[in-house]
């Protein structure tokens, strides 16, 4: 069985090919968020690197969100168009689960994160090992974050490469409870993706049309709707 | 909250606004454009552009929202007519907040999605090559940015 992994979810890039559990090729890469000029021309080099044709692969996974809204644009419809034009089922996986896969060998609770700006962050908090998930993909302050971490006895390790900016806060919040994973942990790999992709059942291809990425948050029209729904009840 | 008023008789003066504007801009500055058709909104910002070191030629970006472009600081040009009555969420969020600069054109249609604190400039046209820009500057950085600018 043959996998192309996609990973486009934030500023890193990556993409890899992997045939019956091995890794033939991966590109792992964190410039510029251009992945509309750069996603297309890594997808080729994999191919061409593993003397693969498009043809010759079997599935194809793709983090789904949550993320950067243009990247996870420019992953999602590259990986719906590949699997349609090829007739393969797509498979999606939470972008936070990615990111903690890197570090499921942890002993404790996994918990990656984005910077989602003004103080925000996209979040998740799964157990280590099992990645079963403890806290689900949301979109929250890091206060309310903190907050419902500081209700567990494990150690936290937090992942990804918008932690740094948060470090501070997270140390004052959970003290010695808090760890940080090293910066060769911080960047999505999409071998780790197709991993947790394989675990999944393969979906009917005619899903494929209506495969979305999933931004955890709520639009602006959404939120007010349902705070004035709230005020009427 | 501050209001500047400047009139400019020239193509030449207007490009030399936009580019004294653009030399005092950081990143995450955001400025919204008002003015009707002809105003000369993307004339401002196509010599805005030019005075933060983009050699490419900026256009409207109506039919396709944004364009980014490399400069001194990172460009985001926005034209959001065509999102009159669109509800959808479209990740303003990496856009306002991120370490470019974002020119609106049409910034009121997407007014609930704004940032709290922004430029807005009005820009009227008084004649052939006659403009009158109003500056509003909303919250202390762009108040200290107008100051600077109006000295």
């Amino acid at each position: 069985m043959i996998w192309l992994g996609i990973e486009t979810s934030n500023k890193p890039l990556s993409i890899a090919i992997v045939r019956d559990g091995q890794i033939l090729a991966e590109i792992v890469q964190n410039v510029n968020l251009t992945h509309s000029v750069t996603c297309m021309p890594a997808i080729e080099e994999v191919f061409r690197k593993t003397n693969l044709k498009p043809a010759d692969i079997d599935a194809i996974a793709v983090s789904d969100g949550p993320g950067s809204y243009t990247g996870l644009r420019i992953g999602v419809t590259i990986a719906k168009t590949l699997a349609w034009t090829l007739k393969k089922p797509l498979v999606g996986v939470s972008s936070l689960k990615v990111l903690a896969g890197n570090a499921n060998l942890f002993n404790g609770i996994v918990c990656p994160l984005f910077d989602a700006r003004r103080n925000n962050v996209y979040a998740a908090a799964y157990s280590g090992h099992e990645l079963k998930t403890l806290i689900p993909e949301h979109h929250s302050s890091l206060e309310e974050l903190l907050q419902q971490l500081k209700n567990y006895d494990e150690p936290i390790l937090f992942v990804g490469m918008d932690v740094e900016k948060f470090k501070e806060e997270i140390q004052q919040a959970l003290g010695e409870q808090a760890k940080f994973a090293p910066p060769s942990l911080h960047l999505p790999r999409a071998s780790k993706l197709i991993e947790l992709a394989e675990k999944e059942s393969l979906p009917a291809l005619e899903t494929i049309h209506f495969f979305v990425p999933k931004y955890h948050r709520l639009a602006e029209a959404e939120a007010k709707w349902l705070e004035e729904h709230q005020k009427e009840q | 909250m501050g209001m500047y008023e400047k009139e400019v008789h020239s193509l030449e003066e207007t490009n030399q606004l936009a580019i004294r504007l653009a030399q005092l801009l950081e990143p995450g500055d955001n400025i919204t454009f008002e003015g009707d058709l002809g105003a000369g909104k993307t004339t401002f910002i196509q010599s805005l552009a030019k005075g933060l070191g983009i050699s490419k030629t900026v256009n409207s970006p109506t039919f396709t929202i944004m364009k980014q472009y490399e400069g001194r600081l990172p460009l985001n040009h926005l034209d959001v007519y065509r999102l009159e009555n669109c509800d959808e969420d479209l990740g303003w969020e990496e856009i306002f907040y991120g370490d470019a600069v974002t020119v609106i054109e049409w910034a009121h249609l997407i007014e609930d999605s704004l940032p709290d604190e922004r430029l807005e400039i009005e820009i009227h046209r008084i004649g052939e090559n006659d403009r009158k820009f109003i500056f509003r500057p909303i919250g202390k950085r762009y108040e200290r940015l107008c100051e600077e600018l109006f000295q």
